[in-house]
Protein backbone atom coordinates (compact mmCIF):
# COMPACT_ATOMS: atom_id res chain seq x y z
CA UNK A 1 0.00 0.00 0.00
CA UNK A 2 3.23 2.28 0.72
CA UNK A 3 4.77 1.45 -2.32
CA UNK A 4 1.56 2.47 -4.26
CA UNK A 5 0.68 5.80 -2.91
CA UNK A 6 4.63 6.66 -3.59
CA UNK A 7 4.19 5.65 -6.86
CA UNK A 8 1.30 7.64 -6.85
CA UNK A 9 2.87 10.54 -5.41
CA UNK A 10 5.61 10.07 -7.71
CA UNK A 11 3.60 10.09 -10.83
CA UNK A 12 1.78 13.50 -9.63
CA UNK A 13 5.10 15.19 -8.76
CA UNK A 14 6.10 14.42 -12.24
CA UNK A 15 3.03 16.10 -13.58
CA UNK A 16 3.22 19.21 -11.40
CA UNK A 17 6.70 19.38 -12.13
CA UNK A 18 6.21 18.71 -16.17
CA UNK A 19 2.84 21.05 -16.18
CA UNK A 20 5.04 23.85 -14.40
CA UNK A 21 8.07 23.63 -15.95
CA UNK A 22 6.48 24.03 -19.58
CA UNK A 23 3.89 26.42 -19.06
CA UNK A 24 6.34 28.43 -16.66
CA UNK A 25 5.16 29.55 -13.30
CA UNK A 26 6.53 33.28 -13.80
CA UNK A 27 5.81 33.33 -17.82
CA UNK A 28 4.15 36.64 -19.08
CA UNK A 29 0.37 36.74 -19.92
CA UNK A 30 -1.04 35.96 -23.27
CA UNK A 31 -1.46 39.55 -25.05
CA UNK A 32 -5.09 39.33 -26.36
CA UNK A 33 -5.54 42.78 -27.92
CA UNK A 34 -4.38 45.98 -26.31
CA UNK A 35 -5.98 49.46 -26.86
CA UNK A 36 -6.63 51.49 -23.26
CA UNK A 37 -6.38 55.16 -23.19
CA UNK A 38 -2.83 55.93 -22.79
CA UNK A 39 -4.40 59.31 -20.44
CA UNK A 40 -5.77 57.66 -17.44
CA UNK A 41 -3.69 56.93 -14.39
CA UNK A 42 -6.73 57.28 -12.11
CA UNK A 43 -6.42 54.62 -9.44
CA UNK A 44 -10.12 53.55 -7.59
CA UNK A 45 -10.81 53.28 -4.33
CA UNK A 46 -10.55 49.83 -2.67
CA UNK A 47 -12.95 48.78 0.52
CA UNK A 48 -10.83 47.97 4.00
CA UNK A 49 -11.27 43.76 3.21
CA UNK A 50 -9.02 44.18 0.23
CA UNK A 51 -6.21 42.00 -1.23
CA UNK A 52 -5.56 43.85 -4.06
CA UNK A 53 -4.03 46.96 -3.54
CA UNK A 54 -2.50 49.94 -6.71
CA UNK A 55 0.55 51.99 -5.54
CA UNK A 56 2.30 54.00 -8.41
CA UNK A 57 2.86 51.81 -11.23
CA UNK A 58 2.71 48.45 -8.89
CA UNK A 59 -0.36 46.20 -8.44
CA UNK A 60 0.03 44.31 -5.35
CA UNK A 61 -1.61 40.94 -5.07
CA UNK A 62 -2.19 39.11 -1.33
CA UNK A 63 -1.98 35.63 -0.61
CA UNK A 64 -2.72 34.28 2.97
CA UNK A 65 1.29 34.22 3.24
CA UNK A 66 2.62 36.11 1.04
CA UNK A 67 2.41 39.44 -1.62
CA UNK A 68 3.00 39.46 -5.25
CA UNK A 69 4.05 42.46 -7.08
CA UNK A 70 2.99 43.02 -10.59
CA UNK A 71 4.79 45.94 -12.58
CA UNK A 72 1.54 47.80 -14.09
CA UNK A 73 3.38 50.57 -15.74
CA UNK A 74 2.87 49.96 -19.43
CA UNK A 75 -0.78 50.01 -20.13
CA UNK A 76 -0.33 48.16 -23.90
CA UNK A 77 1.56 44.80 -22.02
CA UNK A 78 0.43 42.36 -19.58
CA UNK A 79 1.55 42.69 -15.56
CA UNK A 80 4.60 41.71 -15.59
CA UNK A 81 5.48 39.70 -12.53
CA UNK A 82 8.03 40.86 -9.97
CA UNK A 83 8.99 39.87 -6.78
CA UNK A 84 7.12 37.21 -4.11
CA UNK A 85 7.54 37.80 -0.49
CA UNK A 86 6.88 36.16 2.08
CA UNK A 87 5.00 38.05 5.30
CA UNK A 88 3.89 35.51 7.11
CA UNK A 89 0.06 33.10 8.26
CA UNK A 90 -3.06 34.62 8.39
CA UNK A 91 -2.09 38.05 6.01
CA UNK A 92 -5.80 39.28 5.31
CA UNK A 93 -6.19 42.83 4.01
CA UNK A 94 -4.01 45.67 2.47
CA UNK A 95 -4.09 49.64 2.14
CA UNK A 96 -1.50 51.77 0.46
CA UNK A 97 -0.84 54.68 2.42
CA UNK A 98 1.69 57.20 1.54
CA UNK A 99 4.51 55.27 0.00
CA UNK A 100 3.53 52.31 2.39
CA UNK A 101 1.18 49.47 2.43
CA UNK A 102 -0.51 48.32 5.91
CA UNK A 103 -1.00 44.85 6.07
CA UNK A 104 -4.20 43.49 8.20
CA UNK A 105 -2.94 40.06 9.42
CA UNK A 106 -4.45 37.67 12.22
CA UNK A 107 -1.71 38.17 14.24
CA UNK A 108 -1.15 41.84 13.94
CA UNK A 109 -0.77 44.54 11.65
CA UNK A 110 2.16 44.97 8.77
CA UNK A 111 4.14 48.10 7.77
CA UNK A 112 5.56 47.03 4.46
CA UNK A 113 8.42 49.65 2.98
CA UNK A 114 8.05 50.32 -1.07
CA UNK A 115 11.44 51.83 -1.02
CA UNK A 116 11.92 49.38 -3.54
CA UNK A 117 8.31 48.77 -4.98
CA UNK A 118 9.14 45.32 -6.42
CA UNK A 119 10.45 44.36 -3.10
CA UNK A 120 7.62 45.44 -0.20
CA UNK A 121 9.91 45.00 3.10
CA UNK A 122 8.12 44.26 6.59
CA UNK A 123 9.39 47.88 8.35
CA UNK A 124 7.06 47.25 11.36
CA UNK A 125 5.15 44.73 12.69
CA UNK A 126 2.19 45.46 15.26
CA UNK A 127 1.23 42.32 17.29
CA UNK A 128 -1.79 42.22 18.83
CA UNK A 129 -4.11 38.93 20.01
CA UNK A 130 -5.23 36.56 17.40
CA UNK A 131 -8.21 38.08 15.29
CA UNK A 132 -9.31 39.52 11.84
CA UNK A 133 -8.27 43.31 11.30
CA UNK A 134 -8.59 45.24 8.51
CA UNK A 135 -6.45 48.97 8.43
CA UNK A 136 -7.26 52.17 7.49
CA UNK A 137 -4.85 55.42 7.56
CA UNK A 138 -5.35 58.77 7.34
CA UNK A 139 -2.81 61.59 8.66
CA UNK A 140 -0.36 59.20 9.59
CA UNK A 141 -2.87 57.68 12.71
CA UNK A 142 -3.51 54.13 11.87
CA UNK A 143 -7.47 52.50 12.26
CA UNK A 144 -7.32 48.72 13.02
CA UNK A 145 -10.42 46.76 14.39
CA UNK A 146 -10.09 43.44 15.69
CA UNK A 147 -12.59 40.72 15.09
CA UNK A 148 -12.70 37.15 17.35
CA UNK A 149 -14.08 34.41 16.33
CA UNK A 150 -14.56 31.09 14.81
CA UNK A 151 -12.77 31.98 11.51
CA UNK A 152 -10.26 34.48 12.76
CA UNK A 153 -9.57 33.07 16.73
CA UNK A 154 -9.35 35.23 19.68
CA UNK A 155 -12.32 36.56 21.26
CA UNK A 156 -11.23 40.15 21.27
CA UNK A 157 -13.53 42.86 19.60
CA UNK A 158 -12.15 46.58 19.08
CA UNK A 159 -11.10 48.80 17.78
CA UNK A 160 -6.90 50.13 17.97
CA UNK A 161 -5.70 53.70 17.02
CA UNK A 162 -2.14 54.06 16.46
CA UNK A 163 0.06 56.64 15.27
CA UNK A 164 3.39 56.59 12.64
CA UNK A 165 5.71 58.94 14.79
CA UNK A 166 9.35 60.38 13.93
CA UNK A 167 11.40 60.28 10.59
CA UNK A 168 10.98 56.59 9.75
CA UNK A 169 7.31 56.41 10.59
CA UNK A 170 7.03 54.02 13.72
CA UNK A 171 3.62 52.74 14.32
CA UNK A 172 2.79 53.55 18.19
CA UNK A 173 0.07 52.71 20.02
CA UNK A 174 -2.39 55.15 21.50
CA UNK A 175 -5.70 53.91 22.49
CA UNK A 176 -8.50 51.03 22.41
CA UNK A 177 -12.10 51.07 22.23
CA UNK A 178 -14.26 48.18 22.56
CA UNK A 179 -16.31 46.70 19.85
CA UNK A 180 -19.14 44.47 19.07
CA UNK A 181 -17.97 42.12 15.95
CA UNK A 182 -16.22 44.69 13.90
CA UNK A 183 -15.62 44.08 10.30
CA UNK A 184 -14.54 46.76 7.31
CA UNK A 185 -14.09 50.02 8.15
CA UNK A 186 -13.31 53.95 6.08
CA UNK A 187 -11.91 57.13 7.23
CA UNK A 188 -12.62 60.13 5.87
CA UNK A 189 -12.08 63.35 7.34
CA UNK A 190 -13.38 63.94 10.34
CA UNK A 191 -15.77 60.62 10.36
CA UNK A 192 -15.03 57.03 11.08
CA UNK A 193 -17.25 54.57 9.77
CA UNK A 194 -17.01 51.13 11.13
CA UNK A 195 -19.25 47.77 10.34
CA UNK A 196 -20.42 45.95 13.09
CA UNK A 197 -21.39 42.91 10.99
CA UNK A 198 -24.67 41.78 12.38
CA UNK A 199 -24.57 44.53 15.15
CA UNK A 200 -25.13 47.06 11.98
CA UNK A 201 -23.00 50.19 10.90
CA UNK A 202 -21.35 53.17 13.12
CA UNK A 203 -20.54 56.07 12.58
CA UNK A 204 -17.96 58.34 14.55
CA UNK A 205 -16.59 61.44 14.82
CA UNK A 206 -12.63 61.55 14.90
CA UNK A 207 -11.86 65.33 15.50
CA UNK A 208 -9.77 64.33 17.86
CA UNK A 209 -8.07 61.72 15.80
CA UNK A 210 -7.51 58.67 19.09
CA UNK A 211 -11.00 59.88 20.66
CA UNK A 212 -13.80 58.97 18.06
CA UNK A 213 -17.18 59.69 19.26
CA UNK A 214 -20.35 57.96 18.10
CA UNK A 215 -22.95 60.12 16.02
CA UNK A 216 -25.15 57.20 15.07
CA UNK A 217 -25.24 53.47 15.19
CA UNK A 218 -27.52 52.11 12.21
CA UNK A 219 -28.96 48.73 14.08
CA UNK A 220 -30.84 46.79 11.77
CA UNK A 221 -28.62 45.99 8.79
CA UNK A 222 -25.99 43.62 8.24
CA UNK A 223 -22.80 45.73 7.73
CA UNK A 224 -19.72 44.33 5.94
CA UNK A 225 -17.37 47.13 4.72
CA UNK A 226 -17.03 50.93 3.31
CA UNK A 227 -16.08 52.94 0.93
CA UNK A 228 -16.25 56.74 1.73
CA UNK A 229 -16.60 58.40 -1.55
CA UNK A 230 -16.06 62.36 0.36
CA UNK A 231 -20.16 63.26 1.15
CA UNK A 232 -20.92 59.77 -0.28
CA UNK A 233 -20.58 56.35 1.88
CA UNK A 234 -20.89 53.06 -0.42
CA UNK A 235 -21.28 50.40 2.17
CA UNK A 236 -22.10 46.71 1.36
CA UNK A 237 -24.37 44.18 3.54
CA UNK A 238 -25.62 41.47 3.62
CA UNK A 239 -29.07 42.34 2.52
CA UNK A 240 -28.12 45.17 0.15
CA UNK A 241 -25.49 48.00 -1.29
CA UNK A 242 -26.32 50.95 0.70
CA UNK A 243 -25.17 54.43 0.46
CA UNK A 244 -25.50 57.36 2.64
CA UNK A 245 -25.05 61.40 2.65
CA UNK A 246 -22.59 62.55 4.73
CA UNK A 247 -20.55 65.82 5.27
CA UNK A 248 -17.45 67.04 7.43
CA UNK A 249 -19.78 70.40 8.68
CA UNK A 250 -22.36 68.35 10.52
CA UNK A 251 -23.66 65.39 11.61
CA UNK A 252 -26.07 64.64 9.27
CA UNK A 253 -26.67 61.01 7.99
CA UNK A 254 -29.35 60.17 5.30
CA UNK A 255 -29.92 57.46 3.58
CA UNK A 256 -29.49 57.79 -0.44
CA UNK A 257 -30.50 54.53 -2.24
CA UNK A 258 -30.33 50.53 -1.66
CA UNK A 259 -29.60 48.11 -4.66
CA UNK A 260 -31.23 44.47 -2.98
CA UNK A 261 -28.70 41.60 -2.42
CA UNK A 262 -30.92 38.28 -2.92
CA UNK A 263 -29.85 36.09 0.61
CA UNK B 1 -0.63 12.66 13.54
CA UNK B 2 -2.66 14.68 10.89
CA UNK B 3 -2.22 17.56 11.65
CA UNK B 4 1.91 16.64 11.66
CA UNK B 5 1.43 15.35 7.87
CA UNK B 6 -0.34 18.44 7.13
CA UNK B 7 2.11 20.66 8.16
CA UNK B 8 4.51 18.81 6.31
CA UNK B 9 3.45 19.10 3.05
CA UNK B 10 2.43 22.34 3.31
CA UNK B 11 6.07 23.28 4.44
CA UNK B 12 7.31 21.11 1.12
CA UNK B 13 4.55 22.73 -0.76
CA UNK B 14 6.09 26.37 0.11
CA UNK B 15 9.90 24.91 -0.59
CA UNK B 16 8.01 24.01 -3.68
CA UNK B 17 6.04 27.23 -5.01
CA UNK B 18 9.44 29.11 -3.92
CA UNK B 19 11.82 27.10 -6.34
CA UNK B 20 9.28 27.35 -9.61
CA UNK B 21 10.89 30.75 -9.65
CA UNK B 22 14.45 29.15 -10.17
CA UNK B 23 13.61 26.55 -12.70
CA UNK B 24 14.63 28.41 -15.60
CA UNK B 25 17.80 28.47 -13.50
CA UNK B 26 17.90 25.09 -12.41
CA UNK B 27 17.16 23.49 -16.07
CA UNK B 28 20.93 24.19 -16.55
CA UNK B 29 21.61 21.14 -13.93
CA UNK B 30 20.58 17.97 -14.12
CA UNK B 31 21.65 16.68 -10.44
CA UNK B 32 19.85 19.69 -9.37
CA UNK B 33 16.42 19.06 -10.51
CA UNK B 34 16.87 15.24 -9.51
CA UNK B 35 16.95 16.10 -6.03
CA UNK B 36 14.23 18.65 -6.44
CA UNK B 37 12.17 15.66 -7.84
CA UNK B 38 13.02 13.82 -4.84
CA UNK B 39 12.08 15.98 -2.83
CA UNK B 40 8.89 16.95 -4.34
CA UNK B 41 8.10 12.98 -4.46
CA UNK B 42 8.80 12.18 -1.00
CA UNK B 43 6.24 14.92 0.47
CA UNK B 44 4.06 15.66 -2.40
CA UNK B 45 0.61 14.17 -1.35
CA UNK B 46 -2.43 14.40 -3.85
CA UNK B 47 -5.20 15.52 -1.37
CA UNK B 48 -8.53 15.77 -2.33
CA UNK B 49 -9.29 18.04 -0.04
CA UNK B 50 -8.16 19.63 2.76
CA UNK B 51 -8.26 18.01 5.89
CA UNK B 52 -11.21 18.98 8.06
CA UNK B 53 -12.69 21.19 5.59
CA UNK B 54 -16.55 21.89 5.16
CA UNK B 55 -15.75 23.02 1.71
CA UNK B 56 -15.16 20.81 -1.55
CA UNK B 57 -13.91 22.44 -4.67
CA UNK B 58 -15.05 23.90 -7.95
CA UNK B 59 -12.96 22.85 -10.54
CA UNK B 60 -11.96 24.22 -13.78
CA UNK B 61 -9.65 22.59 -16.66
CA UNK B 62 -6.89 24.98 -18.06
CA UNK B 63 -9.09 25.12 -21.34
CA UNK B 64 -12.35 25.93 -19.18
CA UNK B 65 -10.68 28.95 -17.58
CA UNK B 66 -9.63 30.58 -20.54
CA UNK B 67 -12.60 30.56 -21.74
CA UNK B 68 -14.11 31.25 -18.25
CA UNK B 69 -14.38 35.39 -19.05
CA UNK B 70 -18.06 36.79 -20.04
CA UNK B 71 -20.04 39.60 -20.57
CA UNK B 72 -23.57 39.16 -19.48
CA UNK B 73 -26.65 41.02 -18.74
CA UNK B 74 -27.05 42.61 -15.22
CA UNK B 75 -28.48 40.25 -12.79
CA UNK B 76 -29.90 40.35 -9.05
CA UNK B 77 -26.66 40.47 -6.54
CA UNK B 78 -26.62 37.63 -4.05
CA UNK B 79 -23.52 36.43 -2.25
CA UNK B 80 -21.79 39.26 -2.73
CA UNK B 81 -18.17 40.04 -1.43
CA UNK B 82 -15.81 43.31 -1.62
CA UNK B 83 -16.39 46.90 -3.61
CA UNK B 84 -14.40 49.04 -5.59
CA UNK B 85 -15.22 52.54 -6.33
CA UNK B 86 -14.08 53.91 -9.34
CA UNK B 87 -14.98 56.97 -11.45
CA UNK B 88 -18.39 57.15 -11.07
CA UNK B 89 -18.59 53.39 -11.02
CA UNK B 90 -19.02 50.66 -8.49
CA UNK B 91 -17.74 47.30 -8.77
CA UNK B 92 -19.16 44.80 -6.65
CA UNK B 93 -17.82 41.16 -6.41
CA UNK B 94 -20.12 38.17 -6.12
CA UNK B 95 -17.94 35.33 -4.40
CA UNK B 96 -16.21 33.10 -6.95
CA UNK B 97 -18.43 34.21 -9.96
CA UNK B 98 -17.55 37.54 -10.90
CA UNK B 99 -18.92 41.22 -10.42
CA UNK B 100 -21.32 43.64 -10.66
CA UNK B 101 -20.79 46.87 -12.58
CA UNK B 102 -23.17 49.71 -11.28
CA UNK B 103 -23.27 53.33 -13.03
CA UNK B 104 -23.24 55.34 -9.98
CA UNK B 105 -23.34 58.80 -11.59
CA UNK B 106 -26.58 59.25 -9.32
CA UNK B 107 -26.11 57.54 -5.43
CA UNK B 108 -29.65 58.45 -5.20
CA UNK B 109 -30.81 56.03 -8.05
CA UNK B 110 -27.60 53.77 -9.12
CA UNK B 111 -28.20 51.34 -12.18
CA UNK B 112 -26.93 48.00 -12.60
CA UNK B 113 -25.29 47.80 -16.02
CA UNK B 114 -23.53 44.30 -16.78
CA UNK B 115 -22.52 41.58 -14.86
CA UNK B 116 -18.85 40.21 -15.65
CA UNK B 117 -18.42 36.84 -15.43
CA UNK B 118 -14.87 36.03 -13.78
CA UNK B 119 -15.20 32.50 -11.97
CA UNK B 120 -12.65 32.72 -8.96
CA UNK B 121 -13.04 36.11 -8.46
CA UNK B 122 -12.93 37.65 -4.92
CA UNK B 123 -10.78 40.93 -5.68
CA UNK B 124 -10.55 43.82 -8.29
CA UNK B 125 -8.38 46.85 -8.59
CA UNK B 126 -8.56 50.29 -11.34
CA UNK B 127 -5.76 52.05 -12.32
CA UNK B 128 -6.79 54.09 -15.61
CA UNK B 129 -8.93 51.91 -17.65
CA UNK B 130 -7.35 48.94 -16.79
CA UNK B 131 -9.31 46.56 -14.11
CA UNK B 132 -7.18 44.08 -12.85
CA UNK B 133 -9.22 40.82 -11.05
CA UNK B 134 -8.64 37.19 -10.03
CA UNK B 135 -9.37 34.24 -12.42
CA UNK B 136 -8.74 31.46 -9.91
CA UNK B 137 -4.80 31.26 -10.52
CA UNK B 138 -5.12 34.14 -13.52
CA UNK B 139 -4.76 37.35 -13.31
CA UNK B 140 -7.07 39.08 -15.51
CA UNK B 141 -6.32 42.48 -17.25
CA UNK B 142 -9.32 43.96 -18.29
CA UNK B 143 -10.06 47.21 -20.65
CA UNK B 144 -13.20 49.33 -19.09
CA UNK B 145 -13.36 52.02 -20.74
CA UNK B 146 -16.18 50.88 -21.83
CA UNK B 147 -17.88 49.97 -18.70
CA UNK B 148 -21.30 48.77 -20.53
CA UNK B 149 -18.79 46.42 -22.83
CA UNK B 150 -15.41 45.47 -20.84
CA UNK B 151 -12.94 43.20 -23.03
CA UNK B 152 -10.42 41.12 -21.60
CA UNK B 153 -6.65 42.52 -22.53
CA UNK B 154 -4.17 40.00 -20.83
CA UNK B 155 -4.51 36.89 -19.20
CA UNK B 156 -1.52 35.99 -17.02
CA UNK B 157 -1.34 32.44 -16.61
CA UNK B 158 -0.89 30.43 -13.07
CA UNK B 159 0.53 34.32 -11.57
CA UNK B 160 -2.11 34.44 -8.42
CA UNK B 161 -2.27 31.42 -5.65
CA UNK B 162 -4.68 28.43 -5.97
CA UNK B 163 -8.12 30.39 -3.48
CA UNK B 164 -8.10 29.46 -0.20
CA UNK B 165 -11.87 28.12 0.53
CA UNK B 166 -13.24 30.34 3.45
CA UNK B 167 -12.32 29.39 6.25
CA UNK B 168 -8.75 29.98 4.49
CA UNK B 169 -7.65 26.39 4.13
CA UNK B 170 -5.77 25.28 0.44
CA UNK B 171 -6.91 22.75 -1.38
CA UNK B 172 -3.63 20.07 -2.17
CA UNK B 173 -5.27 18.43 -5.15
CA UNK B 174 -4.84 20.90 -7.85
CA UNK B 175 -2.58 21.04 -11.00
CA UNK B 176 -2.20 22.48 -13.88
CA UNK B 177 -5.89 21.18 -15.50
CA UNK B 178 -7.18 21.00 -12.06
CA UNK B 179 -7.55 24.79 -10.97
CA UNK B 180 -9.90 25.73 -7.84
CA UNK B 181 -12.35 28.52 -9.14
CA UNK B 182 -14.96 28.13 -6.10
CA UNK B 183 -16.49 26.20 -2.92
CA UNK B 184 -19.08 24.32 -2.22
CA UNK B 185 -20.54 24.12 1.24
CA UNK B 186 -20.74 20.11 2.06
CA UNK B 187 -24.20 19.64 2.88
CA UNK B 188 -23.29 16.04 4.51
CA UNK B 189 -21.29 15.63 7.27
CA UNK B 190 -18.55 13.18 7.17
Amino acid sequence: MKKISSIISIFWGTIIFLSLSSSGCASGGSGLSSNVAPNASQTGKAGSMARFAINGNYLYTLDNRQITSFDISNPSIAPVKKAVTTLGFGIETIFPYNNKLYIGTQTGMQVLSLNDPERPMIQYQFFHVRSCDPVVVQNDYVYVTLRGGVVCGGATNELNILKMEGAEGQPNFKSRFSMISPFGLGIDGNKLFICEGTSGLKFFDVSSPTNPMLISHITNIDAYDVIPLGNILLMIGKDGLYQYSYNQASNNIALLSKINIER
Amino acid sequence: MKNFLNSITQTCCLYFCYNTENLLIMKNNIALIIVFLGLLTSCYKPYKEPAGSKYTPILMTRQQLNNSFAIQSPRTMKNTGKIYAYASYIFVNEKYEGFHIISNSNPSSPQKIAFVKIPGNIDIAVKGNRLFADNGVDLLTINIANPMEPTLLFRNQNELPSLLDPDGNRFYGGDANRIVVGWKLNNTQN
